[in-house]
């Protein structure tokens, strides 16, 4: 399996390690679903660059605030209206944006924030979030939208 | 476009219970707020506890994401409120034992 298959499945499991999960289970899988959408989104990018020698170090070019900030927009229809697309393909890409955006804010509560209590649900809930955005990126990664969306997130939007 | 920086509280309160009224009986209740996400961005927290049935694993996915998408449709948070929005959830019994009052 890939690397973010590995994440996600991981993150699967630390929610299921033991009846009643600790604290330290639940962030990390919290933390883990994030990185699994993070890197399904780079190897969808970076298998796109033909030279296969230079994708790794085209894969470290990322940012997580800029993937953010694309992902955003996205939802936004003042800023992306997306006339004239097929309405299904569309709502797929928000829903994988939308997950991108949630679990990247909730990745950093989870890892850092020692205030804020995890229940098994909330954890459980994202990484479906997860499991969600990466059944999703099958059915629209060859769909122009999808494409267009990983050119993005190596581009800082302006504001 | 709405400035992002101001939010008419009331009203959007009140919008928010127009959406919850649309919303199943697989869900208990639903507390928001509005702040900075961990951006910076201004965003609102969407605390919503289901039923113990509806946090089933089997079902918790199709649950939470029919109930998120509900509340996205009717509030257009990012068009009508220049709001980024989050959704957390809890199972009854979760909430029960923990009585965080954030969620109460």
């Amino acid at each position: 399996m890939a690397y973010h298959d590995d994440l996600l499945q991981q993150a699967l499991d630390l929610v299921h390690k033991s009846p009643i999960p600790n604290q330290a289970d639940l962030r990390r899988s919290v933390s883990t679903a994030y990185y699994a959408l993070f890197h399904l989104l780079v190897s969808e990018t970076i298998a796109n660059w033909s030279l296969e020698t230079s994708r790794d170090a085209l894969g470290r070019m990322f940012e997580h605030s800029v993937m953010r900030k694309v992902s955003g927009r996205i939802s936004d229809s003042r800023i992306f209206p997306f006339a004239g697309e097929d309405p299904t393909m569309v709502q797929g890409l928000k829903t994988v944006a939308q997950a991108f955006t949630q679990l990247q804010d909730k990745r950093h509560i989870a890892d850092y924030d020692n205030a804020t209590f995890w229940t098994r649900t909330e954890a459980l809930r994202e990484v479906a979030t997860a499991a969600k955005a990466f059944s999703t990126w099958r059915s629209i990664k060859n769909e122009k939208i999808a494409q267009d969306y990983l050119v993005s997130l190596l581009i800082r939007p302006r504001d | 476009m709405v400035p992002s920086g101001f939010v008419n509280q009331t009203e959007l309160a009140s919008e928010v219970e127009r959406a919850v009224r649309m919303l199943g009986p697989e869900v208990v209740r639903v507390r928001h707020s509005v702040g900075a996400d961990t951006s910076g961005e201004p965003s609102i927290f969407f605390r919503i506890v289901i039923t113990d049935l509806a946090a089933r694993e089997e079902t918790l996915a199709d649950v939470t994401g029919h109930i998120a998408t509900i509340l996205f449709d009717e509030l257009r948070p990012y068009e009508n409120w220049g709001l980024t929005p989050y959704f957390s959830f809890r199972s009854q019994s979760e909430q029960a034992m923990r009585s965080d009052l954030a969620w109460s």
